[in-house]
């Protein structure tokens, strides 16, 4: 009997589960990032003032009562407008983005929202060094927190400078 | 005596369970995912946003990416930054004598030309938490010298 005849037979379907249970576990995992990484936005207006230097004794107490400031420079935060409190919140120790005292500032604020019910504008005039994230801090705190509402519109002032 | 033929018979086939639907079904939904996760806001590996708690959702605008690899407006880069950390700064040949950056206020302006006579829309800052405010404000001055009035900063939201 001839054997050409014969041929050999082999499953050919591709087993395609190893690489359904990686795109199951793809799927959460993608879905966990997106979640820990939740992008937003805070609203604010830019102006350009003329130089106001703090050597201007007068100057400065004229704007403090007209207007609610916070001066971030490269040794903590300096207050205009919150009453009794000492304008100077320095840094808990060398001063980084994370070492600025957020905390005090708030209370500063607080404060200052009582003494001025109807102003909504927080001028937030920063040094040239300071780190970016120092600045949305700053901007963070003034819009509220848990002690109640504080300044909804910051105010990026350009052009002065401590 | 039982027949042969009486005996349960048994199928050769192999149970295999079909599942390139379920391959198909699950590959676009992982596409979707791709798709609706967009790098080019704020995800992009060199660019550290910074935190805040008080934001809000993210609106449509004109998007200026700021980072220490470079400024783009739009997914175009219009210039570069020298330097690092606290020292970081445009170079000093793109800087007006008013303080703008040239490349950035004319790049503004063509977006702000080409939406007519549309309303202005915001300016959307993604902006390294690193980078030093003379910076950030050369970039603000820059956007209020080409008609851009409103800004929003974009944030990573902070939980609580």
């Amino acid at each position: 009997m001839s054997r050409r005849g014969r041929r050999l037979v082999v499953d050919a379907r591709l087993d395609l589960t190893p690489i359904m249970s990686l795109v199951v576990h793809l799927i959460p995992l993608l879905l966990v990032a997106v979640r820990l990484r939740e992008v937003a936005q805070l609203d604010s207006t830019a102006r350009v003032v003329p130089a106001i230097r703090t050597s201007d004794g007068q100057a400065l107490a004229d704007q403090a009562e007209r207007v609610v400031s916070v001066r971030v420079g490269a040794d903590g935060f300096l207050v205009t407008g919150a009453g009794g409190l000492d304008p100077r919140i320095p840094c808990r120790g060398a001063c980084a983005p994370d070492t600025y005292d957020y905390a005090a500032l708030g209370q500063a604020l607080v404060e200052a929202r009582r003494l001025h019910p109807g102003q909504e504008e927080l001028a937030v005039v920063a040094e040239p060094e300071v780190p970016y994230a120092v600045v949305v801090g700053v901007m963070d705190t003034a819009r509220g927190g848990p002690d109640g509402p504080r300044f909804r519109q910051p105010v990026l002032v350009s052009g002065a400078r401590p | 005596m039982t027949r042969r033929r009486d005996r349960p018979r048994r199928l050769g086939r192999a149970s295999v369970l079909p599942v390139t639907s379920m391959v198909d079904i699950f590959t676009a939904l992982l596409l979707f995912l791709l798709a609706l996760v967009d790098p080019s806001m704020g995800a992009a590996a060199d660019l550290l946003l910074p935190d805040a708690r008080a934001a809000v959702d993210v609106t449509p605008g004109v998007r200026v990416r700021l980072s220490p690899a470079g400024l783009w407006v739009e997914d175009r880069e219009v210039g570069a930054v020298e330097g690092e950390g606290p020292a970081l700064r445009f170079p000093a040949a793109v800087i007006d004598a008013d303080g703008t950056v040239a490349p950035l206020r004319e790049a503004l302006a063509g977006v702000r030309a080409a939406a007519g006579g549309e309303a202005t829309p915001p300016l959307i800052l993604e902006c390294d938490e690193r980078v030093p405010y003379l910076v950030v404000e050369q970039v603000l001055v820059s956007a209020r010298a080409a008609g851009f009035e409103r800004y929003h900063l974009v944030v990573d939201r902070a939980p609580g």
